[in-house]
C-alpha cells in the first residue's frame, strides 16, 4: 500500500563529487541529506539514460537526486564509461556487460567509502533497461525505477520515431493549422499549398501511422506465436529476468509517459509477466499523462519527482527488510 | 584494462559556498603548457545538455594543445547548486568570474581566453568587456540579439510540445504566451527573460579583447556584422564560417560532436597564443 505524500521532507542536501574506477574513471555526484542518513536506507544509483551525461534529460536527475536525499537516501548520480566525464573503458564490449560493470564498481566504492550494502537502481530510457538487466545479476540490488524503458532495440526505435513524425503533423494540421484563422481562410479560399499539405499529410501522417499499425500488429502475432517455442529470445529473456527478479522480491516501478514506444515495448515482450508481479505486490506501474518521454514539460517534471518520491517512501518497509 | 592518458584526466571539484555552489571541470595542460587558460562558458539550459559533450571534447583538445581549461556549470544549470527559476543573469556573471579565478589560481597563467558558445558567447563577450585579463575570445555561433534568442527557442519549444504530446493544446497555450515560463524543459524567471531580451551584441561600444575569433556553424547575418562591428573597433577579428550541424538543436543520442568546428578554435588559439 502506498503511503500518501505527507512525509517531512528531512533537511538539505549536501553534493559531493564522487569518483571511482578500476583503471578507467568513472565520475558522479553523491547527493545526501545533511543529518545524518538512516542505515536500513539503500543508496540509490542513477544510470545514464542514453549518452546524456549524468544531469539526465532536462537535468531532471538532479531534481530526483536532490529530492530522494532530502528523503533520507544517498543518490549517486553515475556517469558510467565513456559518458559524460568519465572516461572510456580500454577495451570495447557490450553495452549491457560495459554498465554491469561499472555499476559493480560503483557499488564497490561505495561500500568501501560509506558503508553502503544495499541498492536501488534508477533509468530513464536505455538507463531502464540497465537498470533491469543490473538488479537480476546482482543480489545487492533491492529495488529499481525504470522511466520509460526503452532504446534497445533498433526496430522499436523506428517505430518511436514514425509515430512522433506521425503526431507532430497531426497536430500541426489537425489543432494549430486549424486553429489559426489566418492559415485556415488561406486553405478556404484557394491560398493554400495544397501540394505540400497532401504530401506532408500522406507522406509524414498516413505512411507513418500505416507503418506504425504495421509493425504493432507483426510484434503481436510475433509474440503470441513464438510463446515457449525458444524463437523470440528478447521476449523469453525479458521473461525470465523479470521472473528471476521477482522471486528474489526485488521491488520495481516502471514509469511510462502517455504513448510511450516503451510501454508498447515493455507489454509487448513481458505483459503478462509485468501483471503478475504486480499483483504479487512486488512490482508497480504508473502511467503519466500528457508528459513525454524526456519530460519537456515542468509539470510533467513534477509528477515524476512525487511518483518516484511517494513509491520510494511507500517500499521503504520493504527495502529495509530485503536480504 | 589499462588507464586513459593522464593528460585527458578530468578533475572535477565543487567551489563556492554550500548553497551556492557551483560544479565545475579542470583540464590539465600537456606539456609545454601556454601561458593562456581557456574558460569555456557554456550554452543555457537545453542547449547545455547538447553540447556538453562537444564543450567536454573541445575541452580535451584544447588541454591537449597545451592549454588549461575550466568548465563550469552555472548556478541552477548541470549539477551546480539553484533552481533554473531562480537564477539570473547577474549570477552566471558571478560564476563566469569566479570560474576565471580559479583557473588563474590553478595554471598561473599570465591571461585568459573566454570561449563561449551561444548564449555563453553574449556572456563572454561582456565579461571580456569589463575586464583586462581578458586578452582573446571566441564567440561560437553567438546568440548576437537575445529577442531573437527566445523567439527561436520558443519556436523550438513549441514544435517539441506538437511533436511529443498527443494533446498539446494546454501546453501550446502556455508555450504561446508573450513571456513563456519554462522553454524547453526548464524554468525562465522574469528577470532572467528580462535580461537576455536586452542582450544585444552590435550594440558593444568597445573591443572586448584583443584578438576574436567569431566562428559559425550555418549561414548568420548578425555575426558577420558583430565581426565588422568588431573590427570597427580595432580588434583583430576574424569571422570563420565552419559548416556544420546546428549542435545545440541536435539530439545528445546522435552523439555528434562538430569536429571541424573544435578543430578551427583549437588552430585559431594555437596561433594566437603561440
Amino acid at each position: 500500500m502506498m503511503k500518501p505524500m505527507t512525509e517531512p521532507v528531512l533537511t538539505s542536501v549536501i553534493e559531493e563529487v564522487f569518483v571511482c574506477g578500476d583503471g578507467h574513471q568513472l565520475i558522479g555526484i553523491l547527493s545526501y541529506p545533511a543529518t545524518r542518513p538512516d542505515d536500513d536506507l539503500p543508496t540509490v544509483i542513477m544510470l545514464n539514460a542514453g549518452l546524456l551525461h549524468r544531469v539526465g534529460p532536462n537535468r531532471v536527475y538532479v531534481t530526483i537526486a536532490r529530492a530522494l536525499a532530502a528523503r533520507g537516501f544517498p543518490v549517486l548520480r553515475l556517469d558510467l564509461a565513456g559518458i559524460g566525464e568519465s572516461s572510456p573503458h580500454a577495451e570495447t564490449m557490450p553495452m549491457l556487460d560495459s554498465v554491469l560493470a561499472d555499476v559493480r564498481i560503483a557499488m564497490a566504492a561505495l561500500a568501501e567509502q560509506r558503508g553502503a550494502q544495499r541498492f536501488l537502481l534508477l533509468g530513464h530510457c536505455s538507463g531502464g533497461i540497465a537498470s533491469l538487466v543490473v538488479a537480476e545479476r546482482e543480489p545487492q540490488i533491492v529495488g529499481a525505477v525504470m522511466i520509460n524503458p526503452e532504446g534497445v532495440n533498433q526496430e522499436w526505435d523506428t517505430f518511436d520515431k514514425q509515430r512522433k513524425v506521425a503526431t507532430y503533423y497531426a497536430n500541426f494540421y489537425g489543432r494549430n493549422a486549424l486553429a489559426n484563422s489566418d492559415r485556415l481562410r488561406r486553405f478556404l479560399t484557394g491560398r493554400a499549398d495544397y501540394r505540400t499539405i497532401i504530401g506532408n499529410l500522406f507522406k509524414h501522417l498516413i505512411w507513418n501511422r500505416i507503418a506504425a499499425f504495421l509493425f504493432r500488429t507483426r510484434k503481436a502475432i510475433d509474440s503470441r506465436t513464438s510463446v515457449g517455442t525458444g524463437a523470440n529470445t528478447e521476449r523469453e529473456q525479458a521473461r525470465a529476468m523479470l521472473k528471476a527478479v521477482g522471486e528474489r522480491g526485488t521491488s520495481l516501478l516502471f514509469i511510462f509517459t502517455e504513448g510511450s514506444t516503451g510501454y508498447d515495448y515493455v507489454r509487448m515482450i513481458a505483459g503478462d509477466e509485468i501483471d503478475r508481479l504486480c499483483a504479487n505486490g512486488v512490482a508497480r506501474v504508473e502511467i503519466l499523462q500528457n508528459a513525454d518521454h524526456i519530460f519537456n514539460l515542468l509539470s510533467s517534471q513534477q509528477r515524476l519527482v512525487e511518483v518516484i518520491g511517494a513509491w520510494v517512501t511507500g517500499v521503504i518497509p520493504t527495502l529495509s527488510q530485503h536480504q | 584494462m589499462s588507464s586513459a592518458p593522464a593528460a585527458e584526466m578530468i578533475e572535477p571539484f565543487f567551489m563556492g559556498s554550500a548553497d551556492h555552489q557551483i560544479f565545475a571541470c579542470y583540464h590539465m595542460p600537456a606539456e609545454p603548457a601556454r601561458d593562456c587558460g581557456v574558460v569555456i562558458c557554456y550554452p543555457a539550459w537545453q542547449e547545455y545538455i547538447r553540447s556538453h559533450r562537444a564543450c567536454l571534447q573541445l575541452a580535451q583538445r584544447l588541454a591537449r594543445a597545451g592549454f588549461p581549461v575550466l568548465r563550469a556549470d552555472y548556478l541552477g544549470t548541470g549539477d551546480s547548486a539553484g533552481d533554473s527559476a531562480a537564477v539570473t543573469l547577474d549570477d552566471w556573471r558571478a560564476n563566469l568570474r569566479a570560474a576565471i579565478s580559479e583557473l588563474r589560481d590553478r595554471s598561473g597563467v599570465g591571461s585568459i581566453c573566454l570561449v563561449g558558445l551561444r548564449l555563453g558567447a553574449s556572456l563572454a563577450a561582456e565579461i571580456a568587456a569589463s575586464s583586462r585579463e581578458i586578452t582573446s575570445l571566441v564567440l561560437w555561433d553567438p546568440a548576437v540579439n537575445g529577442k531573437q534568442y527566445l523567439e527561436e527557442t520558443a519556436i523550438e519549444h513549441q514544435e517539441a510540445i506538437m511533436r511529443f504530446l498527443a494533446r498539446p493544446k494546454d501546453a501550446l497555450k502556455h508555450a504561446t504566451e508573450q513571456r513563456p515560463s519554462e522553454l524547453l524543459g526548464f524554468a525562465i524567471g522574469a528577470q532572467m527573460f528580462d535580461q537576455i531580451m536586452a542582450i544585444n551584441m552590435l550594440a558593444a561600444r568597445r573591443s572586448p579583447a584583443a584578438d576574436i575569433l567569431v566562428v559559425e556553424s550555418h549561414t548568420d547575418e548578425p555575426a558577420k556584422e558583430l565581426t565588422n562591428v568588431l573590427l570597427g573597433y580595432g580588434a583583430r577579428a576574424r569571422h570563420q564560417h565552419v559548416e556544420c550541424f546546428k549542435l545545440w538543436t541536435e539530439s545528445v543520442d546522435k552523439g555528434l560532436v562538430p569536429l571541424p568546428v573544435l578543430n578551427a578554435i583549437v588552430d585559431w588559439l594555437s596561433e594566437v597564443h603561440q
